[in-house]
């Protein structure tokens, strides 16, 4: 469904994306790496909601989500689940760092259900990249109680960035042997260089190598 | 409102309904919609608009209503809120028929929203009440609509009484619980009872679609009541600190009292001999909702589990084993979806809902029955159904089917999504939990039956596996997906793995066996292809796997505690030395060591792929910290021992091939910038040699060893130029290896030799040298400051006073350059990081005040007194604080980190605050401030924690101004700019607390820090008071506030801050604000 004042191309199918799941689980930040191809390393909460079109090209053609990013926190959250009307699909999304922001799956999922019945929706756990998560794969089982497809995904590193939506494109056309055809347009992930190093290289006039270097300050995966 | 101004809100709200549509209106039609929620008169404005608009603009005035009833539940009063309930109820009944079914739902769940609301006010009576009268109504409309309209309250009501699913209303979580408790014990058992009753009588008729949806309502309410969290009466009470209460299992376990309803043999025969047969296969897509519901039940009848299966004991007093009879019911209804297997596979190409589905339902039952639960059940299924299956039993079958959907594909990457996928991971996880029993267990080992399956499941994984590693073979790496997301996918794999070992386990000789040819078969088909000059990359690719997988099977991961041999594996061993027999243990110990061996071989080391040598590293690690040289007393096999146990006469060697392989995976020019193989072989490999005494004793001694000590030391080229964090595990691991050294002049040559080596990498990494310095000197004052004499802490303190220093004079002129806003936000994260390490030094040195081991000393020189550790830490707070803009706090672990300094020292040393110049307290007093505003739930409990000490403290100190003198931590009492300051935060916390719905915790923190600023400042209170009652046009939330107000104030009772006042001070304020709340956000 077009929303007036948002031209989307003729012959393009588009659908109604509802996100929701708690404040800081990272929803913004993964949609912004789809629009903008950058990772958001600050925290600004959503306020009520923002709609955002999001661009696919399969090989049965384009389509577009119109993605209603919906503020997490209740301090922020403007009409709530009032924005859920229409809705075609939907992703829940919780940080795999906070066991609180899992434990809260099921009332988003109920809220959701009421308003938009037997549509396809995506449980996400974000920030799969950090490394002491709260939440372990093993202790995800909503999606198997309510009959949710999963995915551990990372909007930091890009992991399984484009699973969700594949799987809500697959839903939605009704084709389960649909595939994206282009690349989504994704940033590189975070790659930190280390330019010292660089230095010390070409300076005995070796091939200057690019170091991808572990987060922050942490330490090499044990 | 009169008619005018109720259709004038009709019409701003349908005509919003329309622009929140679209782009160009949406944040006006927000605010119109959101103002109209607020409205003092909303209740009206939304029963008009129930009645008279259409759907969008009734859904949006039902949510209006519901927000609308709960923010005057107190000003409606007992009669209001019941007429208002039966409005409602009377709404729904009423339109039924016509009412679009998205409005519905959202009353049915207002209605349920306030039957809870008043839940605790109304006695049991009260309760019943409600429903004999929703029970009157109903039968009096008589329709089956009615009925339906009826079971979707009842589900509300199930969903709205369950905390996982509850609407918060800004009630404590204990009002919560209450209600939960109360539903369980008094009416959930008789709402399923209902709900069975008529799914008995619906179910037939729902076939032919003649039910008018009732069918569908019953498996909707039923599935609600299978979601609630049943708790045992003696458990304990969830933990309510973190918000809503955990869910903490998967599994459902109602008691005893559910036995008859659920596991009576003609329990489910409308949904099993009924609904699903007619539902399986081409009958779902007549009815794809009725028939995907009934799957869905059948699941959760699956997940039933504990108390109401009878134990053990009593079972074999019975002539049924009613726990394998009530599997077995659910499987026959489950196989019909996966029966015969290929049948099953085609039909999920067209609709996989069936097929996962049936995977879903086994992995449910798989924790709760296990292997030996499922064979019994198998066997009651052959005898009652004689199908052909019983002649391989269930398992066989279960194992049948898993093999397939990894045939098809499951296992592959590309495939993530997909039906294949899912059913695989699914059926996977569920042969994991059937097999774990036997593996853990001491005195259990796996039946022949699971041992079959295992087997069989093994092999079909791992030649499976060999498929797409061949075919990965010719991937270009850089395209792949592990290599661009790093930690999300290598854990993926990892969980893989360790999948595939838990099952290959079960049956650890077979599962050898094949490993260990498969890696022979490869390990030729590499050396004839190298020979050759023909293309290895398959073989690598094939012999990566397997080292990985080998690995995995017979070595531990240990994670964290001493990795010990898995049960079944030293099982095989000693089997095999008792029989005689070659030892297949040993013989893939000596496999893994050998072709990690080949990655320090000049003749084959151009041969090999980084990716070979990362896994055959790897494989080398994990080996040999579950069985180099352990020193607990597991008993090994005859040739084990022989060879890698202490006593083992060439365990050297064994060592120094480990070296060599470390050391040339490190420096091997063709593998320069491998980060991940230079990772592995110093984070896994050379961490495990070092970590045991026995082994870096011997370690230490090997030429080897000092040989990539010296060119650590010396920094030789390969070595200087890894990446920082290998070259720091590579510092610490031969760091590590002193362990080793008995003799202190030795040991102390060694470390002054490696520290060589970090010295030289400190001048090379000057960018992050900062934030290390600071970390190292934090854990360097976290190791002594509690045991150093005065003089020596005094001289730390000092040190650590002028790195803070020196720190924010020269950052100072650094942060004023930032050419753009990519390089102003790396700048910022580098400031975080390292402003993070010096909270972390300044807050280290605090613990001496907590633990002082230090001997007095006599001398009453002034360099001999103890170091006054809260100043120091309160001028680098001060030194820190003006560092640390909007920006910087944006950072969440530096904002928590500041906060939590802060609040210790506000916490500890309250007295020295209100003595500290104005300016430093300005500081505090304002990081403070913008704490206890913070959106940060954590942020915010730590200031408001810190708050509450200095409120406490300064009200004391005015309660008793002399009573101190000659104490130290007599406290001075606020005075002045100060004094109205501090008073100014009983507004600040009570705004806060008004505007957000806080967690327990966060308001339990406010009520500490408000009581002692009431009874401080007993007139300020007043004025607050006043400002607020000023606001307020209705007389009866006046007259509610008034109320509340008086009881908050000083002079009902509450006279000091002791625990008893206190704790009554936090409920009375909790049910303050549940009242207030609402009134406050009135417009």
């Amino acid at each position: 469904m077009a929303l007036p004042g948002q031209n989307t191309p003729e012959g393009v199918p588009d659908f109604k994306l509802v996100l929701v799941g708690d404040g800081g689980t990272g929803k913004t930040t993964f949609v912004k790496r789809h629009l903008t191809g950058e990772f958001e390393k600050k925290y600004e909460p959503t306020i009520g909601v923002e709609v955002h079109p999001l661009d696919f090209t399969t090989n049965r053609g384009k389509l577009r989500f119109y993605c209603w990013d919906t503020a997490g926190q209740e301090k922020f959250g403007g009409l709530r689940d009032g924005y859920y009307i229409h809705g075609q699909c939907a992703i829940i999304m919780f940080d795999v760092t906070s066991r609180l922001t899992y434990k809260n799956v099921p009332t988003w999922h109920r809220d959701l259900c009421r308003v938009c019945e037997n549509i396809p929706i995506v449980l996400c756990g974000n920030k799969v990249d950090v490394k002491n998560r709260q939440v372990k794969p093993k202790q995800v089982t909503f999606h198997r109680k309510k009959n949710l497809q999963y995915h551990e995904i990372s909007a930091k590193s890009n992991y399984n960035y484009e699973k969700p939506f594949l799987y809500l494109a697959k839903k939605l056309v009704g084709d389960q042997n649909l595939h994206f055809v282009e690349q989504v347009a994704l940033a590189p992930p975070e790659v930190q260089i280390d330019h010292a190093q660089q230095a010390a290289y070409e300076q005995q006039l070796q091939t200057a190598m690019a170091q991808p270097l572990p987060d922050e300050d942490e330490e090499l995966a044990e | 409102m009169d008619h005018q101004q109720l259709e004038a809100a009709r019409h701003s709200v349908e005509k919003a309904c329309c622009d929140l549509e679209n782009n160009a209106t949406r944040s006006s039609a927000e605010a119109v919609l959101l103002e109209f929620r607020q409205a003092h008169q909303a209740l009206d404005a939304c029963r008009h608009i129930l009645e008279h608009s259409s759907q969008p603009a009734r859904f949006q005035a039902a949510i209006a209503l519901r927000e609308a009833a709960l923010r005057q539940w107190v000003l409606l009063g007992p009669e209001g809120q019941r007429s208002l309930r039966a409005y409602l109820l009377d709404y729904l009944l009423r339109h039924a028929q016509s009412a679009h079914l998205v409005v519905t739902k959202q009353l049915t769940r207002t209605l349920a929203v306030l039957l809870k609301r008043g839940w605790s006010t109304e006695d049991a009576g009260a309760h019943r009440a409600f429903f004999d009268s929703l029970e009157t109504q109903v039968a009096a409309n008589g329709t089956a609509t009615a009925r339906r309209i009826n079971l979707e309250i009842l589900e509300a009501i199930v969903c709205e009484f369950s905390p996982a699913t509850a609407s918060p209303m800004g009630l404590p979580w204990e009002v919560h619980e209450r209600c939960r408790a109360t539903l369980e014990a008094s009416l959930l058992r008789d709402f399923f009872v209902h709900g069975a009753r008529i799914a008995h009588s619906a179910a037939a008729p729902a076939l032919q679609g003649r039910d008018d949806g009732l069918c569908l309502a019953c498996i909707s309410l039923l599935s609600a009541v299978l979601g609630w969290e049943f708790r045992h009466p003696n458990a304990p009470l969830p933990i309510y600190g973190a918000g809503r209460p955990a869910s903490n299992s998967s599994q459902i376990r109602p008691g005893t009292a559910w036995r008859s309803l659920l596991l009576d043999a003609g329990a489910f025969s409308w949904l099993l001999d009924t609904l699903l047969p007619a539902l399986s296969g081409p009958g779902a897509a007549s009815q794809p909702h009725l028939a995907a519901d009934s799957r869905q039940l059948l699941v959760l009848l699956c997940s039933v589990s504990g108390d109401i299966f009878p134990k053990q004991a009593h079972r074999r007093n019975g002539s049924e084993d009613v726990k394998a009879a009530y599997l077995a019911r659910l499987m026959t209804a489950v196989q019909r979806w996966c029966v015969p297997v290929q049948q099953a596979l085609s039909r999920a190409q067209q609709d996989e809902s069936e097929l996962v589905d049936a995977s879903r339902a086994i992995a449910a039952a798989a924790p709760i029955h296990r292997s030996a639960g499922f064979e019994q059940a198998g066997a009651q299924l052959g005898s009652a159904q004689q199908q052909s299956q019983s002649q391989q039993g269930l398992l066989m079958h279960l194992a049948e089917l898993t093999c397939g959907c990894v045939a098809c594909g499951g296992l592959l990457e590309d495939s993530e999504g997909t039906w294949m996928w899912e059913a695989t991971d699914v059926l996977l996880e569920a042969w994991v939990e059937l097999l774990a029993e036997d593996s853990f267990s001491p005195k259990a080992r796996p039946s022949q039956a699971s041992q079959q399956a295992a087997a069989v499941i093994f092999q079909a994984l791992v030649q499976a596996s060999l498929a797409d590693a061949a075919a990965g073979a010719a991937e270009d790496e850089a395209e792949g997906e592990a290599a661009e997301s790093g930690g999300g996918a290598n854990a993926a794999r990892e969980a893989a793995f360790a999948r595939a070992a838990a099952i290959g386990r079960a049956d650890a000789a077979s599962s050898c066996q094949l490993l260990l040819a498969l890696l022979r078969e490869k390990r030729g088909t590499l050396e004839s292809c190298a020979k050759a000059g023909a293309d290895t990359s398959v073989a690598l690719e094939e012999m990566t796997w397997l080292l990985r997988m080998a690995a995995h099977l017979i070595a531990d991961p240990g994670d964290g505690e001493v990795p010990v041999p898995p049960l079944t594996v030293s099982d095989i061993a000693a089997r095999s030395a008792e029989q005689g027999q070659a030892d297949l243990l040993f013989e893939l110990s000596c496999t893994l060591l050998d072709n990690a061996a080949l990655c320090a071989d000049p003749a084959v080391v151009n041969v090999i792929s980084p990716r070979f040598a990362e896994a055959a590293v790897w494989a080398a690690a994990r080996w040999a910290d579950t069985y180099l040289l352990q020193e607990s007393t597991s008993p090994l096999s005859p040739a084990m021992q022989e060879s890698f146990s202490n006593q083992a006469q060439n365990v050297s060697q064994t060592l120094a091939s480990l070296v060599r392989v470390a050391t040339s995976a490190l420096t091997q020019p063709g593998w320069a910038g491998e980060v991940d193989l230079h990772g592995v072989a110093v984070v896994k490999l050379l961490r495990v040699l070092v970590k045991r005494r026995l082994a870096a004793a011997r370690l230490v001694a090997l030429p080897e060893w000092q040989q990539l000590a010296g060119a650590f030391a010396e920094q030789v080229p390969g070595i200087q130029a890894l990446a920082a964090p290998v070259l720091r595990n590579l510092a610490q691991a031969l760091a590590q290896a002193a362990i080793g050294i008995a003799d202190g002049q030795h040991l102390a040559g060694y470390v002054a030799f490696i520290f060589q080596g970090v010295a030289a990498q400190l001048k090379s990494h000057q960018s992050e040298a900062m934030a290390l310095l600071f970390k190292l000197a934090a854990e360097m004052v976290e190791a002594h400051v509690s045991y150093l004499q005065a003089t020596e802490a005094r001289r730390l303190c000092d040190w650590a006073q002028r790195l803070v220093v020196t720190y924010a004079k020269e950052s100072r002129g650094r942060r004023t350059v930032a050419p753009s806003a990519a390089l102003q936000s790396e700048a910022a994260a580098d400031a975080s990081r390292e402003l993070r390490a010096l909270l972390k030094l300044l807050g280290n040195l605090t613990q001496r005040e907590l633990v002082d081991f230090s001997e007095e000393e006599g001398g009453g020189r002034p360099e001999q007194q103890p170091p006054d550790i809260a100043q120091v830490v309160l001028e680098g707070l001060d030194v820190v604080v003006p560092l640390m803009g909007g920006e910087l706090l944006q950072h969440t672990k530096l904002c928590r980190q500041y906060f939590a300094l802060l609040s210790h020292m506000l916490e500890v040393y309250p007295h020295r605050i209100a003595s500290l110049p104005g300016q430093q307290m300005g500081h505090l007093l304002g990081s403070l401030e913008w704490g206890v505003k913070s959106l940060d739930a954590e942020v915010a409990q730590a200031s408001l924690e810190a708050l509450a000490a200095l409120a406490k403290s300064h009200y004391e100190a005015t309660m008793r101004p002399h009573q101190h003198q000659g104490n130290h931590t007599a406290m001075p009492a606020f005075t002045g700019d100060a004094a109205l300051r501090l008073q100014s935060f009983m507004w600040t916390v009570l705004q806060q607390l008004l505007a957000n719905d806080s967690d327990r915790d966060v308001v339990d923190s406010a009520a500490d820090a408000l009581l002692p600023l009431i009874l401080a400042f007993p007139p300020a209170f007043q004025r607050l008071g006043e400002d607020m009652l000023a606001g307020q046009t209705d007389a009866r939330a006046r007259e509610t506030l008034t109320r509340w107000l008086m009881s908050l104030s000083p002079s009902q009772g509450l006279t000091a801050v002791d625990r008893q006042t206190c704790r009554r001070f936090r409920a009375l304020l909790t049910s303050f604000l549940a009242d207030a709340r609402g009134l406050l956000r009135m417009q």
